[in-house]
């Protein structure tokens, strides 16, 4: 048991630091197309 | 008393003074940074007696909390001395740097004639006189309470002395880098208390060594090479951390 | 090559992209064959039992606790020194991940004492000084958090871990001073050479394993970071033009 809670507690670890970076990389795309629909739309 | 101050000068004298300026030594600047910053802490004396008066009552809530039991408080007496007079010198922090900060003082000292680790190492110095120098002369006092015998109390004094300094100079890197910054005291206390583990553990591990009866001069070298040590290096960091601060 | 073309963030952006996934790669494979040697080839220790398996992953995550903090130590001199923006924003991308691996030591320290010494948390110089050690990476990224001017976060950020770094190496002086449960050398739980060897190299191997994701996670993030703070600066547009197309396209995909 205290195995599995060790090995299992550093994979949640890497699973949980892997989405957040995940979702950081993710929400800056967004904001990059974003300011693009902007530039876009200022250039029309 | 003033080995912290005499420490802290060693590798500015040695170094290449300003050669056109003959006439500024570098100890001038330092001994007029710290009779200025004495002079305005005891202008204010009420900062200066809170901060005594906060280290007596932290000290005396111990026996409340725990219990007027003699042998345990003499065997928790080093480290409850210890960890008030570092949370102690931990609110004073504040004061080394913030008000010349705010009213342009520090960039004046960073135009002066003298180094700025020097100008720095005064302010340092100054910092422990007013609130490190102070605990440790009342320290003997709540040994006492405590039941601590005449060579403990000894022991506490001169950790208390070696060790006190190290924590205005440490204290002096994280109330200089955070100069300005928003909820700034709590946020020194977060960067600066895990530095001062290691003097907690020497300066408390004296008292208890020589309670035990056994050889107390280790732990009493060892706040004295830190001592040493950081009287020869941290002016430069805090010099460095204020530059950051002010740019 | 001229290595210094890429301490340029604008350069070092694709570097980090082409390079992410190898180190990826290589974690996972270094990760199941350290696995594979602690967990299965590995024999139960004749005094610990299946319990000492711990020490495979709780090694390798004391020692990236504590390299990861050294390596950032690194980069805040060179960020001191050279003025070098890419290496403050390395110390920005390593230290969740230190945070994260000494949270992982704690943890695997405190589930391997209490079958072994019977309690989860004792005050040993080790376990003392990992502690000591995380709020070290708390206070750094609580700092540059607070410092709301990007330039002096990372200065003072630099500073401050250089200032700690002063600590870790008081983390091996205070294993010897204070003389507790703590057991010397890691590696001397073993019993049989034959055994020790095989439990050093699992350990290696994890090791490396630990180290391939560190460089991994924090080029991904690094590139994060790099982005963040153009988007910031608002010259982004600019910015991703000097990118190749392919690196754009990944971008924006």
């Amino acid at each position: 048991m205290f195995v599995w809670g060790s090995f299992g507690a550093v994979a949640l670890a890497i699973v949980v630091e892997i989405t957040l970076l995940r979702l950081r990389t993710l929400r800056i795309r967004h904001q990059i197309n974003d300011s693009r629909v902007d530039r876009q739309v200022n250039d029309r | 008393m003033k080995s912290a101050p005499d420490v802290a000068l060693g590798p500015v004298q040695s170094g290449k003074g300003d050669p056109g300026e003959a006439e500024v030594a570098p100890e001038q600047g330092f001994m007029r940074a710290i009779a200025r910053d004495t002079r305005l802490a005891f202008r204010s004396k009420g900062e200066v007696i809170q901060a005594l008066v906060f280290f007596v009552v932290v000290v005396s809530l111990f026996p409340l909390a725990i219990g007027p039991e003699t042998a345990l408080l003499k065997r928790i007496a080093p480290g409850v001395v210890w960890v008030a007079a570092l949370l102690s010198v931990l609110l004073t922090l504040p004061r080394l740097f913030a008000s010349d900060y705010q009213d342009g003082t520090l960039e004046q000292l960073m135009l002066s004639p003298f180094p700025l680790p020097v100008m720095v190492a005064g302010k340092m110095g100054a910092h422990w006189l007013v609130s490190g120098l102070p605990l440790a002369l009342i320290a003997p006092l709540l040994g006492l309470q405590f039941g601590l015998d005449s060579r403990e109390l000894g022991v506490l004094v001169a950790s208390l002395i070696l060790g006190t300094p190290i924590l205005s100079m440490l204290g002096a890197i994280g109330a200089a880098l955070t100069l300005g910054v928003r909820g700034g005291s709590i946020l020194v206390a977060l960067l600066i208390l895990p530095l001062y583990i290691p003097v907690l553990i020497f300066g408390a591990g004296a008292v208890e060594t020589v309670a035990a009866g056994l050889d107390y001069g280790a732990n009493l070298s060892l706040l004295g090479a830190g001592l040493l040590i950081g009287g020869l290096t941290t002016p430069f960091a805090v010099a460095a951390a204020v530059k950051i601060s002010l740019d | 090559m001229n290595i210094y073309k890429y301490a340029s963030p604008a350069t070092f952006y694709p570097l980090a992209g082409r390079l992410i996934p190898w180190f990826a790669v290589l974690a996972a494979m270094l990760a199941a064959v350290g696995l594979y040697l602690g967990l299965y080839l590995a024999p139960p220790d004749f005094q610990q039992g299946e319990v000492y398996r711990i020490i495979f992953i709780h090694v390798p995550t004391a020692w990236m606790a504590m390299i990861i903090y050294l390596v950032m130590a690194a980069y805040g001199v060179m960020a001191l020194s050279f003025n070098a923006r890419l290496s403050s924003m390395m110390m920005e991308a390593l230290a969740p991940t230190g945070a994260m691996f000494t949270v992982l030591a704690l943890w695997t320290g405190a589930l391997w004492g209490k079958p072994t010494w019977g309690a989860y948390w004792v005050w040993d110089a080790r376990m003392t000084s990992t502690l000591i050690l995380l709020f070290l990476y708390v206070g750094y990224i609580a700092l540059t958090h607070a410092i709301e001017d990007k330039k002096r976060a990372d200065k003072a950020g630099a500073l401050l871990v250089i200032v700690g770094s002063v600590n870790v190496p008081i983390i091996y002086f205070s294993v010897k001073w204070w003389n507790t449960l703590h057991q010397g050398a890691s590696v001397s739980v073993t019993s049989g050479s034959k055994m020790a060897s095989m439990m050093a190299l699992g350990m290696l191997v994890m090791a490396l394993a630990c180290w391939m994701y560190a460089i991994a996670v924090a080029l991904a993030r690094v590139r994060a970071i790099i982005i963040e703070r153009e988007l910031e600066n608002g010259g982004a547009a600019n910015w991703l033009n000097t990118l190749n197309t392919q690196d754009k396209r990944q971008l924006t995909r």
